[in-house]
């Protein structure tokens, strides 16, 4: 591989070695390896290096990865296989652990070169996006874990919404030798394979592994969970851009190795919430290939909007398809709202199987136009609208 | 000037007192007593006559909370209750033990006032168990001719209640703006 590395020496940080271990590691670093990498402290740190075998180096290192997302070297002296993890034998050979850190330092570079993907594709940047996913109230009762699971929450900063909504400007919609713009083929992007690792799984009732770019992920069918500790901003930049066929590897795995898993394991999340972010990410406000603009939209059920990441508007579009039927174009127009918006949360839908072809049945309900003026007062939409104020306020 | 409410119905336990006081600018006020016969097992206080928030608006608005028992035998009080509100915040328990059968004898006992204004339905406990899931709570909604937005809701949480009473909003009028 001929990817320029890093300029920088790596800086690494020690988990789970004793204190001998850790001076004789030291020595080498400072020997052998010092152009290679230095310690620092666990926050500045790139990577970490494990003793998988020091006192508590097992629960040392799931507690640690609960926190830290960066590349690991792994050392033990018997043979591990560790998720998302490089293994090397101890004792140390110091060709096999230059190694190590060597595909550490590519790995790190295709990170940065990804996230220069991610920030081509979307508009202004979008950093920094890990915690900018935190919802912004604060939650006494259920304060999720760190990660993507997290998405459920309001979108409130301009940049955020560039990087869910895209950037399109609504003469595009409305030009039709601008039509092009406006459509993307899901299966192309990861947003299409998720589901695929899901069938696959169900059909063997096996976890499944995802194997993208040097990224791993696993759905898990009895829990129906997607076990994953790729960060967003790799995440993201994995999302936006169609995959290169040979970059993607799918299969069934046995429940063995699976990497164990702590109770309420921040790695673990909704299989939903997590193609709901990711047909964001790839729609960017752009609709499904074959999509007709013209045809009224319709909802077999709502998102559930509070556990998923609710773009603008979200809400009152879902209201209008909900209860009448309106194809994509005429809800931008009944709604006043950005095109782009509306867009997105189609596909986001549409991935999520909401999206119902129209007329099957009659719902009761009623047949009167949902947003003419007369079908509430006029002191009523003051009253529902100061509501909706209060509402939206967090505390 | 008129009365604005919102009733909040369900089973016993379903967290309609908590849902209440999550979003109500007053302390609750409630009925609340030890809970005899058959909801002993489930949790210790249960409301035996109602439950009343209140949510204060820019000027003089105001928006009344109620919360209906969820014990059956007190259903005298549904119909009082329901007299002038802009609609039904349902909440259903995913751990009880047939919760459709719930959403049925609920959307029965409310079906006037279903009609006449708008639904939404939030399921609870869903941490305690997924199953069933939200799809087949719409696929059975829709098999009593109703459509209405259904959200996983933990009735301790003030945003999800928060959302799911936006959604009965902006199911009233879709048009309807915050920044108005
Ligand atoms: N784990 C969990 N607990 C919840 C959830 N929602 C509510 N609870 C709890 O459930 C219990 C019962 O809630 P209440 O608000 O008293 O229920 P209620 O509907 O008023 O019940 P009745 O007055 O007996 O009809 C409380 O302890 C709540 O904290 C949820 O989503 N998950
Ligand atoms: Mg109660």
């Amino acid at each position: 591989m001929n990817t320029p590395l890093l300029d920088h020496p790596l800086k690494v940080t020690l988990v789970g070695l004793d204190e001998r271990a850790q001076t004789r590691l030291e020595m080498f670093l400072r020997g052998r390896a010092q152009d290679v990498c230095v310690l620092v402290g666990e926050h500045e740190a790139e990577a970490a290096i494990v003793d998988l075998d020091g006192f508590g180096g097992e629960r040392l290192w799931q507690a640690f990865r609960s926190r830290f997302y960066g590349p690991a070297v792994v050392m033990s002296v018997a043979e591990r296989r560790v998720h998302n993890a490089l293994w090397v034998r101890k004792p140390l050979d110091t060709g096999e652990f230059l190694d190590a850190i060597k595909s550490v330092r590519q790995r790190l570079q295709t990170e940065c070169q990804l996230h220069e993907v991610a920030q081509a594709a979307t508009v202004p940047v979008a950093e920094p996006p890990a915690g900018a996913l935190r919802d912004k109230t604060s939650d006494p009762v259920r304060d999720e874990g760190e990660g993507v699971s997290r998405a459920a929450g309001l979108v409130w900063d301009e940049q955020q919404i560039h990087a869910y909504c895209g950037a399109i400007d609504d003469a595009a919609y409305l030009t039709p030798t601008r039509r092009a713009e406006l459509f993307y083929v899901p299966e192309r992007y990861f947003q299409g394979l998720l589901p695929q690792a899901r069938q696959l799984a169900e059909k063997h009732a096996m976890p499944v592994r995802l194997d993208i770019m040097g990224y791993t992920l696993f759905y898990l069918p009895e829990s129906r969970k997607v076990l994953s500790d790729i960060r967003e901003n790799i995440l993201r930049p994995l999302c936006v851009m169609p995959l290169p066929q040979p970059s993607v590897k799918m299969h069934v795995v046995p429940q063995h190795e699976l990497p164990p898993l702590m109770p309420g394991d921040p790695r673990l999340h909704s299989f939903e919430e997590l193609l709901w972010l990711m047909a964001l990410w790839a729609s960017r406000g752009r609709v499904p290939e074959g999509t007709d603009l013209d045809t009224p939209v319709s909802l077999s059920g709502w998102p559930n909007f509070t556990r998923l990441l609710m773009t603008p508007n979200a809400m009152q579009i879902a209201a209008l398809w909900h209860m009448q039927p309106t194809s994509l174009l005429q809800t931008a127009k009944r709604l006043a709202i950005p095109h782009r918006q509306i867009f997105a949360l189609f596909s986001a839908c549409q991935a999520l199987g909401l999206i119902q072809a129209v007329n099957t049945g009659s719902m009761a309900v009623p047949g009167r136009d949902a947003l003419a003026a007369d079908s509430v007062s006029a002191e009523k939409r003051g009253i529902l609208g100061s509501l909706l104020r209060k509402l939206k306020l967090t505390r | 000037m008129a009365q604005h409410k919102i009733i909040f119905a369900g089973p016993v336990g379903a967290g309609k007192t908590t849902a209440i006081s999550v979003i109500s600018d007053i302390p609750i006020v409630s009925t609340d007593e030890s809970a005899s016969d058959m909801t002993l097992v489930r949790k210790p206080n249960t409301t035996v006559a109602m439950d009343y928030g209140l949510m204060k608006l820019d000027g003089q608005e105001r928006v009344h909370l109620y919360g209906t028992p969820g014990q059956e035998r007190f259903n005298f009080m549904w119909d009082i209750l329901t007299e002038g509100g802009l609609g039904l915040v349902l909440l259903l328990d995913n751990t009880r033990v047939n919760p459709f059968k719930d959403m049925s004898f609920y959307v029965g006992a409310f079906r006037e006032f279903i009609d006449q204004t708008r639904l939404v339905i939030g399921v609870t406990r869903m941490d305690e168990r997924q199953d069933p899931g939200l799809e087949r709570y719409n696929a059975h909604l829709g098999t009593l001719g109703l459509k209405a937005p259904i959200f996983e809701v933990d009735a301790r949480r003030r945003r999800d209640v928060a959302i799911l009473v936006q959604a009965l909003l902006y199911s009233l009028a879709p048009g309807i703006a915050a920044d108005a």
